[in-house]
């Protein structure tokens, strides 16, 4: 297919990539676009540096691998290249969605299937101002490499996502809800959903007041306890962080005790979700990758490069924004096991604290946060009244020995609109969930 | 029928950096162009990568039918070209920059061995045009450079403790140098958080912007739902604080004009002027359908319906210097401050993860991690102290406020 020159790693990931974005915003249409976008992203490797190539000229790829070529230096001995070794050479093709493609739905039929959450949200009076989006993208890629790699895989998502604003007091209060599926006819039949969520946040709205600053036991939600797995942790897995730096190796060691013993967290792009990606942007295969077990640090986020410098095998983690962006080492869905509590228990055992439903956005570095939606007060061991907080922080490294609950209920989230953000990658789309799960010593404000 | 073709291009070279090292060089080539087609109250729009043809145009005539209603005109006659230059670099000149590059971390790495360097060194150059059969015509574009380095030191058990950013049109290596050096001279000396339950921080300029963009949206005027509502003529700031559209030159990488086409004298617009609420931003459509002022910040992806929302706010840099607006005293100058948000009663609070102690006009020692709250109408009001008519750090104003403390 293509030349690839001598003295050289070199590979080429095509995209293909069909997506729709609706926005209907009190009733009308405000956005309704179904666009095809096909791009390039080639890499040459000549044992000292990646020279890199994204374009959209798809007729000049073969001028650009050229040019890429004139830049570096050929190396002769390119293919005992520790990082070049690490690249597994997968020949196969995994087309999981071409029965249920999602670009050969109508728009219209999205648009209908939109109706009934616009419907559910002209029925509140509460609501002063509400968004439906209908977004969907079903993508194809094609990696081939100077090794032999040749895969070719596709992933989609399809979601709607309902946003409304309630007011109380000129205070607005943001609503939302997102049903996120991989196939159209799974968008259907979950309005109840919606309606239960808006009649919660009526009353919360109504309700809430600031907290009372200070630090609490906080029960996690699943979601809550998802985002807290990819800030506190997830990012401190991703292993080009520690490429280089003699220190962090040590402090990483595998085996190393980082949390409570019933700290299970793992990785993992074979669930199916927004984290799914049967092969990362480097054709190497989706892994399951234990990155805690029972508090024990267990293993860490690898692309080749990573592993090699850190003498480790690949995990399935090298992943790119789009075809403008060469591969880095990103989280893929990340979760915490399930537990034995049942939720009851785990709030029953605090006399007072916080129950964190959900969240706006979250961050870690060496303090992690996370900035609720919507949050209640524990009282003798029950959910009392609803709180505002600005932010909840806690130590990284402390707060995974400050866990001492997690529920058998356990929750996996897609998320619609959004991702995670690395360096200038942003948006990503990645899975996260997890058990209730109850942690001690919190800072709430 | 009016017929509009807006395009987009951008041209990168972009330096990864590992361990001070350049370990990529990564060159993008990226067109991407729309065709918009006005006609009866609708718009119908197209986008590709790549440049626009005519099938393209016809694909935008197609999507009238989709129903999308637009009232406003698409603009007319408007003529202007700008392009604001790099002088010290081409995206051309691969080889240059790359040595140029090479060199100032070289320079780092030596000066300071116990500092891991990380992260990107760009060159960019980006380019927008929207061109109609109604007879305008605007360009521009614009190249500049920025330098996004995270620092770690080799002891720290952090992915990364503070960032050395620069960003200009013209690169000065003894500046950026000179900097870097007041910079890591500080992180490398630990000193203790200075006495005083409230004290000025020193944030880059659209900190706390945030929340004033969200609800100086007309679109949330209009439907209601502003933290604002009702205000709009009152005093509810300071008087030296004042907030507005900023599509001037020195605003790197905003073009003159919005995605609809439409400009402000001077390139600016006054949304809040000496504290008080004078308007909120607006595109054609809520100008239309609410009657506020079109403040040029329609924004949208390429190949999207034009929505208001374009990030290119400012606020109005006071006539004294960052060492002027601090004084005598002591300031907190923040580099990383992340996770905190607003309430919906204009409560905030975040945790700060890096900042520096600033004293005598320099930076002079790095400080633990902290905690700051405060409330918007504090903020811009009576702790508001001002934005630095000087550029002393990261190429950029500083904004100063002063926030209350929490310390463990």
């Amino acid at each position: 297919m293509y030349r690839f020159p001598e003295g050289f790693y070199t590979d080429v990931r095509e995209e293909k990539v069909v997506s729709t974005a609706i926005m209907i915003e009190k009733g009308v249409l405000k956005q309704n676009k179904t666009k095809k976008e096909q791009g390039v992203i080639i890499r040459l490797y000549d044992g000292r540096r990646w020279y890199i190539s994204s374009t959209t000229e798809l007729e000049k790829v073969q001028e650009e691998i050229d040019a890429l070529a004139r830049m570096a230096v050929p190396c002769p001995q390119i293919q005992e290249d520790p990082v070049v070794a690490k690249y597994e050479v997968n020949r196969e093709t995994q087309l999981r969605y071409q029965d249920c493609d999602l670009s050969r739905v109508p728009n219209r039929d999205k648009l209908t299937a939109m109706e009934e959450y616009c419907k559910c949200l002209e029925a509140h009076g509460e609501i002063q101002s509400w968004k439906v989006y209908y977004m969907d993208n079903h993508t194809e890629k094609h990696i081939i490499s100077s090794k032999g790699c040749d895969v070719t895989f596709d992933t989609q998502n399809c979601c709607i996502a309902p946003r409304y604003v309630l007011m109380k007091e000129d205070k607005p209060f943001y609503g939302r809800k997102d049903f996120y599926y991989m196939r159209f006819e799974e968008l259907a039949g979950h309005v109840e959903e919606l309606e239960a969520e808006i009649r919660e946040d009526i009353v919360y709205n109504e309700n809430a007041v600031p907290v009372e600053p200070g630090e609490y036991t906080c029960i996690f939600s699943p979601m809550v306890t998802g985002v807290f797995a990819h800030e506190s942790f997830g990012h401190k897995s991703e292993s080009d962080f520690m490429v280089g730096d003699e220190n962090m190796k040590r402090e990483w060691a595998i085996g190393t005790r980082v949390g409570a013993e019933l700290l299970n967290i793992v990785d993992t792009g074979l669930e199916e979700g927004s984290g799914y990606v049967p092969f990362d942007d480097e054709g190497t295969r989706a892994k399951k990758t234990y990155l805690i077990r029972d508090g024990i640090l267990s293993g860490r986020l690898h692309s080749a490069m990573t592993a090699a410098a850190l003498e480790e095998q690949p995990t399935g983690n090298a992943r790119a924004v789009d075809f403008q962006f060469e591969p880095i080492v990103r989280m893929t869905s990340t979760y915490v096991e399930g537990g034995e509590s049942t939720k009851e228990e785990l709030i029953a055992g605090v006399e007072k604290g916080i129950f964190i439903m959900d969240f706006n956005h979250g961050s870690g570095m060496s303090t992690f946060t996370i900035a609720p939606n919507k949050a209640y007060m524990i009282r003798e061991g029950r959910i009392a009244e609803p709180v505002k907080i600005s932010v909840v922080t806690g130590n990284v490294m402390g707060t995974l020995h400050e866990i001492d609950g997690v529920s058998r209920e356990f929750e996996f989230y897609s998320f619609s609109l959004g991702g995670c953000g690395k360096m200038e990658q942003y948006p990503l789309r990645v899975g996260m969930g997890g058990p209730y799960m109850r942690v001690k010593h919190l800072t709430v404000q | 029928m009016v017929q509009e073709k807006y395009t987009e291009k951008s041209r990168q070279i972009n330096l990864s950096v590992t361990n001070g090292e350049i370990t990529s060089v990564i060159r993008k080539s990226i067109t991407k162009s729309a065709c918009r087609v006005y006609e009866n109250g609708c718009i119908g729009v197209a986008g590709k990568l790549g440049e626009a043809d005519g099938e393209l145009m016809n694909q935008a005539a197609e999507n009238l039918k989709l129903g999308i209603p637009y009232e406003a005109e698409a603009t007319a006659g408007k003529k202007r070209k700008e392009h604001y230059e790099c002088g010290s670099f081409s995206v051309e000149d691969n080889d240059r920059f790359l040595k140029e590059a090479e060199e100032v971390l070289g320079i780092l790495k030596k000066e300071y061995p116990q500092i891991i360097f990380g992260n990107k060194i760009r060159l960019a150059e980006s380019g927008t045009e929207l061109v109609n059969d109604a007879g305008t015509e605007l360009v521009c574009s614009d190249r500049y450079l920025s330098m996004e380095l995270l620092v770690k030191h080799v002891d720290s058990v952090n992915i990364m403790d503070d960032a050395l950013v620069y960003v200009s049109r013209d690169f000065e290596r003894d500046r950026f140098l000179r900097e870097a050096r007041e910079h890591l001279d500080a992180f490398l000396n630990q000193v203790p958080l200075p006495e005083g339950g409230e004290l000025p921080l020193i944030v880059n300029p659209l900190q706390f912007g945030g929340f004033l963009i969200e609800h100086l949206d007309a679109q949330s005027f209009g439907d209601g739902t502003s933290f604002f509502n009702g205000k709009l003529g009152e005093k509810v700031f300071d008087d030296g604080f004042s907030f507005y559209v900023d599509r001037g030159k020195d605003n790197l990488n905003t073009a003159f004009f919005d995605v609809e086409g439409s400009t402000c004298a001077e390139d600016r617009c006054d949304l809040i002027r000496n504290g008080v609420l004078l308007r909120p931003y607006a595109d054609k459509k809520l100008e239309k359908e609410f009657g506020y002022e079109n403040t040029a910040t329609a924004a949208g992806a390429y190949d999207s319906v034009p929505s208001n929302g374009d990030m290119c706010f400012a606020v109005e840099p006071s006539d004294r210097t960052l060492r002027e607006l601090i004084g005598a005293g002591d300031g907190i100058y923040v580099t990383f401050m992340s996770g905190g948000d607003f309430t919906g009663e204009g409560d905030f609070a975040s945790p700060v993860q890096t900042a520096f102690l600033y004293r005598d006009g320099r930076l002079v020692g790095r400080l633990p991690e902290f905690g700051v709250s405060g409330n918007i109408y504090d903020i811009f009001g009576k702790n508001f102290v001002g934005l630095s008519s000087d550029r002393p750090y990261e190429g950029e104003r500083r904004l100063v406020v002063k926030m209350k403390l929490q310390r463990d």
